[in-house]
C-alpha cells in the first residue's frame, strides 16, 4: 500500500510464526528487544493444522496443534512481542539495517531471525491443483474425517506418508499407499505397523500420472514405473506426502542454502550473514518436531541478543 | 515381600537388555524417554535423586514455550515423567550410575549403586550441578544457611536478610522467590554488570528490597551454629566488607556431571561431553543430551530439543542394527 512511507524500525524482526518463530519471539521479548513477528500467510505454521501433538513434552494427555500454537503466541505477546499479520515479499540483507518489504509496508531491522518453515510438495500432475480441497489433500489431520468409510490413497514412502496413512485408517475403510520405488524409506517400526495393518495396501513402483474427477476426486491414473503399464483406479481421496519445500525463495542469492533450498546454519543458528539467524524447518529437514523447532527458536533469539549487545558495545 | 516402588510402574529388570538406557531424569533425559518409548523401544531411565533434574528446582519457568502463565519447575517435570511413563518408559530413582562399559557383543553395561543394567544404546543426560565457591565456611555451613537452591530453601528465610552470590540468569531467576520471603536480598557479582536477561534485571535489580555489589567477590562465610555474616572484597580497591546475613545462596555457574564416564566418553576441557550436532558421542551407541553436552545453552527448551534429537539418533542406530 503506502510503500513510500518511512519503514518501521525494530531491533529484531522475526519472519514466521510457527513454533520456531514464536519461541524466538518469547525469548527475544524477555530480553527486552520488543521483536516484531511477521506471521506470513499461515500463523502457527504447520503444527496449527495438526490434530493432536502427543510428543511435545509437558502435555501428558497430548495437546491439539492449534491450542499449542495459541499458547506459544499468548506467551510471546505477554512479554512484549508484537505479531503482525503480514507477509514479507522482499528482503535486502546487503545493507544495514536490513530491510524487509511486505505486502503492506516495510521494516528495517538490526537483526533478523528467519523462521518461515516449509510447505508440502505437490505432485505436479493434471487434476491436482483443480481438486485441492475436493479430495486432494496434504494434511491428513485436517481432512481425514471427510473420508469416513471411503477408499483413499496415500502417495509417498517416507515416515510422514506411513504415519499419516496409519492415522487415516481411523476414518477410511482402506488406505492404498502408492510409492514410486520398490522399497519404502520409512523407519522399520513404522513399516512393520503399516504392513501388518489390515486396512493398508501397497502399490509399489507405481506413480500417479493424473487425478481424475470433475467436482470431486473420483479416481487416479497410475503407471507402473518398470512395465509402463497404465491403469485407472477409483478413489475418493488422494493424500500427498512426498516431502516439503523450504520457504526460502525470498532469500536466494543472499543467504547460503543447501542443494534442497534449506538455509545453512552453524550450530548457533547463524547464517552466512552476521545478524541473520535461522530456526525451525526452514533450516532443518531432519527433525521437524515442534520441540526441536522451538529449541532452535530459543537458541536463535539468544544468539540474536548477543549479536545486538555486541553491536551496541562497538557502536 | 513389601517393595518400595518409587518411580516406574514396575520393577526395573537387571537381566533384561533394554533398547535404551537413559542416564538422568531431567528435562533432556525425560524427553528422550518420551520419544523413544513412543517409538516402541523398551526404555529405562536411571536417576540418582528424585526425577526432575535442575529444572525441578526452578521456582517458576516462564520461558518454556506452551505455558503462558509460567509453570513451577517441579510440576513441569512431573508432567514430563508422566508422559514418558504413559508410553511405557520405566523410571528408577535414587540409583546413581557409577560406570559405563561396552561389552564385546556391543551391549552396554550400566552399573549403578543398586544393580547393573544392560542396554543396546545409552543416552547420557546427567546435566550439571551448581559450582561451589571454595571459600572458608562454605562447606562448614552447608545446609546451615548456605544453599544452592532458592526454590528448595527460600521459604526457610522468611523475614531474614539473605545474600545471593552471582547476578547471572540463574541468580536473578532464583532471587525472585527469595524476594517473596526474605526481608532483604543483597547480590554480590564478580563482574561489573549483570549478564542476565533484561526482564529479570528490571524485575530484580531495581526491586526496593535489593542491594547489589558489582565487581565484588565473596571471600569467607562466617557463623556459629548457623551463618551470620559474609565477607566480600571489592575487586578494584581490595577493600573488605562484612555483611550480616542469615543465608547465602550460591549461583556461580555449574559443573557437568560426568565423572563416571571420564576416560570412556570424550569430554571437553571443562568436563562437558563432546557431541556432533546429532548428539552422537565418540562411542557409537552412546549419545548425550541437555546441559551435560559441550556448548549447551542451559535452557530447558533447548535441552528438551536435544532430548528429542538424541532419541531420534537412537532410533536410527537401532534400526540400522536390525537390518
Amino acid at each position: 500500500m503506502n510503500k513510500t512511507a518511512q519503514p518501521t524500525h525494530t531491533p529484531l524482526l522475526i519472519l514466521g510464526a510457527g513454533p520456531a518463530g514464536l519461541a524466538a519471539a518469547l525469548y527475544a521479548a524477555r530480553a527486552d528487544l520488543e521483536p516484531i513477528v511477521l506471521t506470513g500467510p499461515a500463523l502457527g505454521g504447520q503444527v496449527s493444522i495438526t490434530y493432536t501433538v502427543e510428543n511435545y513434552p509437558g502435555f501428558p494427555e497430548g495437546v491439539e496443534g492449534p491450542d499449542l500454537v495459541g499458547r506459544f503466541q499468548e506467551q510471546a505477546e505477554k512479554f512484549g512481542a508484537r505479531l503482525v499479520l503480514d507477509t514479507a515479499t522482499a528482503a535486502d540483507f546487503r545493507r544495514r539495517p536490513f530491510r524487509v518489504e511486505t505486502t503492506k509496508t516495510a521494516y528495517t531491522a538490526d537483526a533478523v531471525i528467519i523462521a518461515t518453515g516449509a510447505t508440502a510438495k505437490q505432485l505436479g500432475v493434471p487434476g491436482e491443483d483443480d481438486l485441492i480441497g475436493m479430495g486432494v489433500s496434504y494434511c491428513a489431520t485436517c481432512d481425514g474425517h471427510f473420508f469416513k468409510g471411503m477408499d483413499i490413497m496415500v502417495v509417498g514412502g517416507g515416515d510422514s506418508a506411513l504415519e499419516e496413512a496409519l492415522f487415516l485408517t481411523r476414518y477410511a475403510s482402506s488406505v492404498t499407499i502408492v510409492h514410486r520405488r520398490d522399497q519404502l524409506r520409512a523407519g522399520a517400526l513404522l513399516q512393520k505397523r503399516a504392513r501388518s495393518h489390515p486396512k493398508i495396501h501397497f502399490l509399489m513402483e507405481t506413480v500417479v500420472t493424473e487425478i481424475l474427477g470433475d467436482d470431486m476426486v473420483e479416481g487416479v491414473r497410475l503407471r507402473h514405473v518398470v512395465s509402463g503399464a497404465e491403469q485407472e483406479r477409483p478413489t475418493a481421496g488422494v493424500f500427498i506426502f512426498i516431502g516439503h519445500h523450504p520457504n526460502t525463495d525470498l532469500f536466494e542469492g543472499q543467504i547460503a542454502l543447501d542443494d534442497q533450498g534449506y538455509i545453512l546454519t552453524d550450530k548457533y543458528t547463524r547464517t552466512n550473514i552476521p545478524g541473520v539467524f535461522a530456526a525451525g524447518e526452514v533450516a532443518d529437514h531432519r527433525y521437524r518436531q515442534v520441540i526441536t523447532s522451538a529449541g532452535m527458536g530459543a537458541a536463535a533469539a539468544m544468539e540474536a541478543t548477543h549479536f545486538l549487545e555486541d553491536n551496541e558495545r562497538l557502536s | 515381600m513389601f517393595q518400595l516402588n518409587i518411580g516406574g510402574s514396575e520393577q526395573a529388570d537387571s537381566s533384561k537388555i533394554y533398547d535404551l538406557v537413559v542416564v538422568g531424569a531431567g528435562a533432556a533425559g525425560l524427553t528422550s524417554a518420551i520419544y523413544a518409548s513412543r517409538d516402541g523401544w523398551e526404555t529405562l531411565v536411571l536417576e540418582k535423586e528424585a526425577s526432575g533434574g535442575l529444572a525441578a528446582t526452578t521456582h517458576l519457568i516462564e520461558n518454556y514455550p506452551g505455558f503462558p502463565e509460567g509453570i513451577d519447575g517441579s510440576e513441569l517435570m512431573e508432567k514430563f515423567a508422566e508422559q514418558a511413563k504413559r508410553f511405557g518408559a520405566q523410571i528408577v530413582e535414587f540409583e546413581e550410575v557409577t560406570g559405563l562399559k561396552k561389552n564385546t557383543d556391543g551391549i552396554f553395561e550400566i552399573a549403578t549403586t543398586g544393580a547393573t543394567y544392560k542396554g543396546r544404546t545409552v543416552i547420557l543426560a546427567t546435566g550439571s550441578s551448581p559450582k561451589h565457591l571454595g571459600i572458608p565456611g562454605e562447606e562448614e555451613f552447608a545446609n546451615k544457611g548456605v544453599s544452592y537452591c532458592a526454590t528448595c530453601d527460600g521459604p526457610l528465610f522468611k523475614g531474614q536478610d539473605v545474600v545471593v552470590i552471582g547476578c547471572g540468569n540463574s541468580g536473578l531467576q532464583e532471587a525472585q522467590i527469595l524476594l517473596e520471603y526474605a526481608k532483604s536480598v543483597t547480590f554480590v557479582e564478580f563482574l561489573s554488570y549483570s549478564i542476565a536477561e533484561k526482564v529479570l534485571q528490571d524485575r530484580v535489580v531495581h526491586h526496593p528490597k535489593v542491594k547489589c555489589y558489582f565487581s565484588h567477590m565473596a571471600v569467607e562465610i562466617k557463623g556459629d551454629d548457623f551463618v551470620n555474616a559474609i565477607v566480600i572484597k571489592d575487586r578494584e580497591t581490595g577493600a573488605l566488607k562484612e555483611i550480616p546475613t542469615q543465608g547465602v545462596f550460591v549461583y556461580v555457574g555449574y559443573r557437568p556431571y560426568t565423572d563416571f564416564v571420564k576416560g570412556v566418553v570424550e569430554l571437553d576441557e571443562r568436563g562437558y561431553i563432546l557431541t556432533d550436532a546429532h548428539m552422537h558421542t565418540n562411542i557409537p551407541g552412546v549419545f548425550a543430551a541437555g546441559d551435560v553436552r559441550s556448548g549447551n545453552l542451559a535452557q530447558v527448551a533447548v535441552a528438551v530439543g536435544d532430548g528429542a534429537k538424541a532419541a531420534i539418533a537412537v532410533r536410527e542406530y537401532l534400526q540400522a542394527q536390525e537390518k
